[in-house]
C-alpha cells in the first residue's frame, strides 16, 4: 500500500510556469483552477497526489537535473524514517545540459544551465525565481569563473552525455536493487542497445496520450504549453495544467494496473482535461 | 566459479606506487631504487612490484588486470569498471574485480584541451575539517606527464586551485563519496558482477540502507594473518605495521610511505589465500609466494 509519494525533477516536475512571486511568468488567471501561489500545487505529482489523498514530496527544482535527482534519491531513502514498501518514487529525467556543483560561499549546490554546441550562454541559479539579491551578487561574481571552468572541463558534448547516461545507469541500478517502486515519468535516457538491454526499467515508464500523440516523454510535445492554454495571457513554455492533470491521472492509472491502488481506472481524455481548462480559464472572458 | 580475470581497480597503492623504476631522469632520481631492489629476481617495473603483480605469480590460468592508477581515486575506479562492464566482450562470468576504494582528497576532471582526464590532489590536515582543503598537485600521469602536459596543466594550476577552494567542502565531500559508492555498488549488484572490496577509507556503509549493509560486509575481502589476527581492510593491516618502502629501506628512501616490496607480496599472499580458501579463485603455484613472516613488523 503506497502511503507516500516522492518525486524527482525539473522545473516540469516541479510546477514550473506556476510561479506566483515574479512578474513574469504571472500566471494568476491559474487561480480560477487553484486557490494557490505554491508552485507546486499546479504540478502534475501535487494534483495525483490530491487525488489519491496522500502525502506527496516534491524534490523537484527548477532548472536543476539529473545530480541533484540522484542526490535527493539517496538522501530520501538514507532517511531513518523511509519505509519502501509504502514509498513510490517518480522520476522527470533530464538532459545532459544541466551541471551542479557545490558553492562554499553559498553552502548550496548551484547549477548551470548550458547549450553544449554555445558554451558561452551559461545560465546559474541556486533557486530560479526565488534567488535573494545577495546569492545573485554572489553568482554574478562568479560568473566568469564559472565560464572558464566550463569551457575547460565540460565543452564535450559526448562526454556530458556519457555523464547523464552513467548517472541514469546507477539510478536504475540502485532503485532495482533495493527494490524501491518507482515510476519514470518522462521517459528514458537514450542509452547504448546493448547496454540498455541489460537494464531492467521499461515496465516502470508511463506512457501518454496527447490527443492523437502517444508519448513517454511529455517534454517535446508541441503546442500544449502553458502558454497555449492560456491564449498567451502566461508567456511560459512549460506543460499546461491540462497536460499536468493528464499526467497525474495517467499515473494513476498505472498504479491500478500495477496493484498498488485498488481502485477502478478513471477515464483519461487529454483534450476533455484541455477543453475543461480552457473553460475554467476564460469563463466570463 | 571459474574465474579467468582478476581486474584490479585502486590508488598508487594498488598500482605500485614508489617502484616507478623507469621514472624520466635527469627530473628523478631512481638511485635508491635500485640500490635498494636492484639485487632482487624481480622484472624492475611497478606493474611487476605491485600487489596485483605478485599476485599473478600465482596464477598461470588466471590473468590479472591492473587498473589502478596514481593519485587517481574512486571517481577513476567508477568510470573505468563502467566502461569495463558494457564492454560488448566482458564475460562477467570470467571475471572478478577486487577494490581499493580511495580515501578523500582526489578530484577527476576531464580537461577538454586535453582530451582526457587529469587528478586534483588536495588534502585536510585532519578530519572532520572546517576549512579550505590544501591543494597538493594536479596531474594527468604522475611521473610521466611530458613537458606540453605539464605546461597546460601548470598553465590551468592557480584556476583549478580556486575551483577547490570554492567548491570543496568537506562534509559534502563524504556525502557524495558515500552516495556515489552506494550507487557504483548498485549497478555492479544489477549486474551480478564478482567483486570484492579490500578497502573503503572513509566511505560510511552505516547509512541507513538497511538493506544493503549485511550484503556489503558480505563483499569485504578479509585479511587473516597465521597468529590469528583478522583485517577487515587492508589500510588497517598496513598502518598497523612497518610495510612502507620508507621502513623497508630503513629510511634511505623517506619520502615514500608507498607498500613496500615484502608488503606488497604479503598482501597478495593474503588476499589469493582468501580467493582461495572461499572458492573464489584456486591457488595455482603454491609456492609462487613464499614469505617470511618474521618481516612483518607491528608499529
Amino acid at each position: 500500500m503506497i502511503k507516500k509519494i516522492h518525486a524527482f525533477g525539473t522545473s516540469h516536475t516541479a510546477g514550473g510556469g506556476f510561479e506566483y512571486n515574479t512578474d513574469r511568468p504571472n500566471p494568476s488567471i491559474y487561480k480560477r483552477i487553484l486557490d494557490s501561489e505554491n508552485h507546486f500545487d499546479y504540478s502534475y505529482p501535487s494534483i495525483l497526489g490530491r487525488m489519491l489523498g496522500i502525502d506527496i514530496i516534491n524534490h523537484a527544482k527548477q532548472g536543476f537535473g539529473y545530480e541533484r535527482v540522484n542526490r535527493k534519491i539517496l538522501e530520501v531513502i538514507s532517511d531513518e524514517s523511509f519505509n519502501k514498501n509504502e514509498s513510490l518514487f517518480l522520476i522527470e529525467v533530464s538532459y545532459h545540459d544541466r551541471k551542479e556543483w557545490y558553492i562554499k560561499d553559498l553552502d548550496k549546490y548551484l547549477i548551470t544551465n548550458f547549450s553544449a554546441r554555445n558554451i558561452d550562454e551559461l545560465s546559474h541559479s541556486t533557486d530560479y525565481h526565488y534567488e535573494d539579491r545577495k546569492t545573485c551578487e554572489i553568482i554574478k561574481y562568479y560568473r566568469n569563473t564559472l565560464l572558464d571552468f566550463y569551457k575547460l572541463t565540460h565543452s564535450d558534448e559526448n562526454y556530458l552525455i556519457k555523464q547523464v547516461q552513467n548517472s541514469f545507469i546507477y539510478m536504475i541500478s540502485l532503485l532495482n536493487n533495493l527494490g524501491i517502486r518507482y515510476y519514470l515519468t518522462n521517459g528514458s535516457i537514450p542509452i547504448e542497445t546493448a547496454i540498455d538491454n541489460k537494464l531492467n526499467y521499461k515496465n516502470n515508464i508511463v506512457e501518454y496520450k496527447f490527443g492523437d500523440i502517444i508519448a513517454s516523454n511529455f517534454t517535446p510535445v508541441q503546442d500544449i504549453s502553458i502558454r497555449d492554454e492560456s491564449n498567451g495571457l502566461v508567456d511560459d513554455d512549460h506543460k499546461g495544467y491540462s497536460v499536468n492533470l493528464t499526467i497525474a491521472e495517467t499515473i494513476y492509472n498505472k498504479l491500478i494496473d500495477d496493484n498498488y491502488l485498488l481502485k477502478d481506472k478513471i477515464d483519461v481524455n487529454f483534450l476533455n482535461n484541455w477543453n475543461l481548462i480552457r473553460n475554467q480559464l476564460f469563463y466570463e472572458y | 566459479m571459474s574465474i579467468k580475470k582478476i581486474y584490479t581497480f585502486g590508488t598508487s597503492f594498488t598500482e605500485g606506487g614508489g617502484f616507478e623504476f623507469d621514472k624520466p631522469e635527469p627530473r628523478y632520481n631512481n638511485d635508491g631504487l635500485f640500490k635498494h631492489y636492484g639485487h632482487l629476481d624481480e622484472e624492475k617495473t611497478r606493474k611487476n612490484f605491485s600487489w596485483p603483480g605478485q599476485l599473478q605469480k600465482l596464477y598461470n590460468s588466471v590473468e590479472i588486470v591492473n587498473e589502478a592508477k596514481s593519485g587517481y581515486g574512486n571517481e577513476r575506479i567508477y568510470r573505468r569498471c563502467f566502461d569495463i562492464v558494457t564492454d560488448s566482450s566482458f564475460n562477467k562470468e570470467e571475471s572478478l574485480f577486487l577494490f581499493e576504494f580511495s580515501d578523500i582528497g582526489r578530484k577527476e576532471l576531464f580537461h577538454s584541451e586535453l582530451d582526457d582526464y587529469i587528478i586534483l590532489n588536495y588534502w585536510w590536515d585532519k578530519y572532520p575539517a572546517k576549512d579550505s582543503p590544501e591543494v597538493s598537485s594536479f596531474a594527468k600521469t604522475y611521473y610521466y606527464d611530458d613537458d606540453k602536459i605539464t605546461d597546460i596543466i601548470n598553465r590551468d594550476s592557480d584556476f583549478l586551485s580556486k575551483y577547490i577552494n570554492k567548491t570543496i567542502k568537506f562534509e559534502e565531500v563524504i556525502k557524495k563519496l558515500t552516495r556515489n559508492i552506494h550507487f557504483f555498488l548498485s549497478f555492479l549488484n544489477e549486474n551480478n558482477i564478482n567483486y570484492k572490496i579490500i578497502s573503503t577509507e572513509h566511505a560510511n556503509f552505516n547509512i541507513s540502507l538497511k538493506t544493503n549493509n549485511d550484503f556489503l560486509e558480505s563483499k569485504r575481502l578479509v585479511f587473516k594473518l597465521p597468529d590469528g589476527r583478522v583485517f577487515k581492510d587492508v589500510m588497517d593491516l598496513f598502518g598497523n605495521h612497518k610495510l612502507s618502502i620508507r621502513y623497508e629501506t630503513d629510511n634511505e628512501i623517506t619520502d615514500d610511505g608507498h607498500l613496500g616490496y615484502f608488503g606488497n607480496k604479503l598482501v597478495a599472499k593474503l588476499i589469493a589465500q582468501y580467493l582461495n580458501n572461499e572458492n573464489i579463485v584456486g591457488i595455482e603455484n603454491v609456492n609462487g609466494l613464499d614469505i617470511d613472516f618474521r618481516y612483518l613488523i607491528k608499529k
